[in-house]
């Protein structure tokens, strides 16, 4: 489901997206595909999920057939005006400082500068997965509405022409976007939100939900645990009960079209995506 | 007399909002005029302390006397701000501007900033003895103390200068891209009719500067006035935000009175589930494995929990995990007397 392709990750703050991108990434590479995982903003979260201090802005293989990178926006910003918009070198200093002012105060050109620099990781042609750590879902819509914005903003030339192919690669079926949510209240409201701003406003490939950290059911009924004697064992069953039952009641509100399990008493970040690596094998 | 004011920050998710409330309640309960101020509470959480619109003026709660609770819209609170300091023409003409949207809902700073002037207004109004503020999880809620700063720097026309060079003209009729030759490549790129629409929007958002300056040197001093709460849950993701008030603290900020782990399993399942299995089993298999991983969960916690305050020597304190979040008056009181190590209603009284 997730081994080729684009595949954007974004979701509320706290769901874990940067987790399921680590792990995703870390599946593709365990079949033998070639991917990139890409860190949009606070690179920290993916690089520790993935077992790394930091990531650079160029492309590391930091597992066999895995590669990562952090977009800053300084860099991304170089490389978008040499690559992309072929600034030459004489008055590149110019052209980097409006596009600096640009950046503060004019909408999608933060936005279009990081798409750019995904957009570019997936034509090159050289990777069979990227998947990126998105922004949450609070930002995604400016970020997807960016090339538009952009193409409204600058009549015409190369920003313009760019920013056309950016839309074109965003809407090609094998990108999808994949929300993550926990079951809660609050999650939940806004990852239906951004799944029908994205259905009824942005063009792109297909979009669905995950649900994660979901919680198995107990098997046991609530006459039993009631008449447990009190102590450890039946509190750490109510617990349980009533955290499953709270979450079936979201998870039918959400229903998602994949879920991954909640993982008890695992530590790092990085056994944390290793193991959600293991689910989605076991779920494909 | 003056207002005090408690900042409770943290990254997304933590339960900062029902924590807020929490505080509150007791706050109100323990004799003080209380007002909280919430960015997106739960509806069942907004419905509790009566307030259900966004950019609501701040109501009194029906079940508590002495409790308020205001809740912020961003988006409104920054027009309103633009109103406040510019002239009413300027104001009108930001509002309307194609780039203006962009400044106003994207700008990290810009909400971050927004809901520090509402609070500053609220403390300056001395209607209360204490204010609790749910602070937006800009930049995992540091971007709240250094919002002033960042907001000073955008419209006080550092970028302004470099398209219009060293001296500042005094009109905006002054500037066009023709006139400067070294614009000329960069409005080869991106068209000049661009950089010049740019230029006369960041003039307009210019006039705020003398207004938002001062206003920002308000409001950083009532953060250095404040008491910093910063709410975490054991997982990694939160304790690095948190990590940060004691690593990165910006100068605008006081070092956190104390850090709230909340959603914390009791320490005796992991001694119980020792017990159990040294002795080798029980009859019901499925209860026993479900105590095993929520014990391994609150070792977990523990572990984590431990780490942090190691590194930081941080006052800490535990908040049980409730799996119904408390929502009620009664509840939300009982929320905060329970936290274990630190004694609240201390903080609250200072």
């Amino acid at each position: 489901m997730f081994e080729e392709g684009l595949v954007i990750v974004s979701g509320k703050g706290g769901v874990g997206k940067s987790a399921v991108t680590a792990a995703i990434a870390q599946h593709a590479a365990a079949r033998g595909q070639r991917v990139l995982a890409i860190a949009t903003n606070d690179a920290g979260g993916l690089a520790a999920h993935l077992g790394q201090n930091a990531l650079g802005y160029v492309p590391d293989e930091i597992m066999p057939g895995l590669f990562a990178t952090g977009v800053d926006l300084p860099s991304a910003l170089t490389e978008y005006l040499h690559l992309q918009l072929k600034v030459p070198t004489p008055g590149f200093g110019m052209v980097a400082r409006a596009f600096d002012v640009l950046v503060s105060a004019a909408p999608g050109m933060r936005e279009i500068i990081t798409i750019g620099k995904v957009a570019h990781e997936v034509g090159r042609d050289v990777w069979d997965l990227v998947v990126v750590d998105a922004p949450a879902t609070g930002q995604l819509g400016s970020y997807l509405r960016a090339p538009e914005t952009v193409s409204d903003l600058v009549p015409a030339g190369r920003v313009r022409d760019q920013s056309a192919w950016m839309e074109s690669i965003l809407a090609a079926d094998s990108t999808r976007i994949l929300l993550v949510s926990l079951l809660e209240e609050l999650p939940v409201r806004e990852t239906l939100e951004a799944a029908r701003d994205i259905g009824s406003n942005h063009r792109v490939g297909t979009h669905l939900i995950l649900a994660n950290r979901v919680l198995p059911r107990l098997g046991i009924s609530a006459t039993r645990i009631a008449n447990l004697g009190p102590g450890p064992i039946r509190h750490a069953a109510e617990h349980h009960q009533a955290l499953y039952a709270a979450q079936q009641q979201w998870l039918t509100a959400l229903s998602p079209r994949e879920s991954l399990p909640y993982l008890f008493g695992i530590l790092t970040p990085a056994e944390v995506a290793a193991r959600l690596a293991d689910e989605l094998a076991v779920a494909t | 007399m003056s207002t005090r004011a408690i900042l409770v920050t943290g990254g997304g998710g933590v339960g900062k909002t029902t924590i807020s409330a929490a505080l509150a309640v007791r706050g109100a309960q323990l004799g003080l005029r209380t007002l909280v101020v919430t960015v997106d509470p739960a509806k069942r959480l907004a419905d509790a302390l009566g307030v259900d619109s966004l950019g609501s003026e701040p109501t009194p709660n029906e079940r508590l006397d002495g409790l308020w609770a205001a809740m912020l819209d961003a988006a409104s609170s920054w027009n309103a701000i633009i109103h406040r300091h510019a002239p009413p023409d300027v104001a009108e003409r930001l509002e309307h501007n194609e780039f203006w949207e962009a400044v106003a809902g994207r700008f990290p700073a810009s909400q971050a900033y927004a809901a520090a002037e509402e609070m500053a207004n609220f403390l300056d109004s001395r209607v209360w003895d204490l204010i609790v503020v749910d602070t937006p999880p800009s930049a995992g809620g540091i971007g709240f103390f250094t919002a002033p700063g960042d907001m000073r720097d955008l419209v006080g026309g550092r970028l302004l200068k470099w398209l219009t060079g060293a001296r500042l003209p005094g009109r905006k009729s002054f500037f066009s891209v023709a006139g400067r030759p070294a614009l000329r490549i960069a409005g080869n790129v991106l068209g000049t009719d661009l950089l010049e629409r740019v230029a006369e929007f960041l003039f307009d958002l210019r006039t705020t500067y003398d207004g938002l300056a001062k206003r920002a040197k308000e409001i950083e001093r009532h953060f250095r006035q404040s008491t910093i709460l910063v709410v975490t849950t054991a997982d990694p993701a939160p304790l690095r935000e948190a990590g940060r008030f004691f690593r990165e603290l910006p100068e605008t900020a006081t070092t956190p009175a104390a850090v709230l782990f909340n959603r914390m399993l009791p320490v005796e399942w992991q001694d119980k589930a020792a017990e159990l299995e040294a002795d080798g089993g029980t009859r019901e298999r499925a209860l026993e494995r479900n105590l095993f991983r929520w014990a391994a969960e609150a070792h977990r916690q523990s572990d984590a929990r431990k780490a942090f305050v190691d590194r930081y020597h941080a006052p800490v304190a535990a908040l049980a995990w409730q799996p119904d979040a408390p929502i009620d008056i009664d509840a939300l009181a009982h929320l905060i007397r329970s936290a274990s190590n630190i004694d609240f209603d201390q903080i609250l009284q200072q």
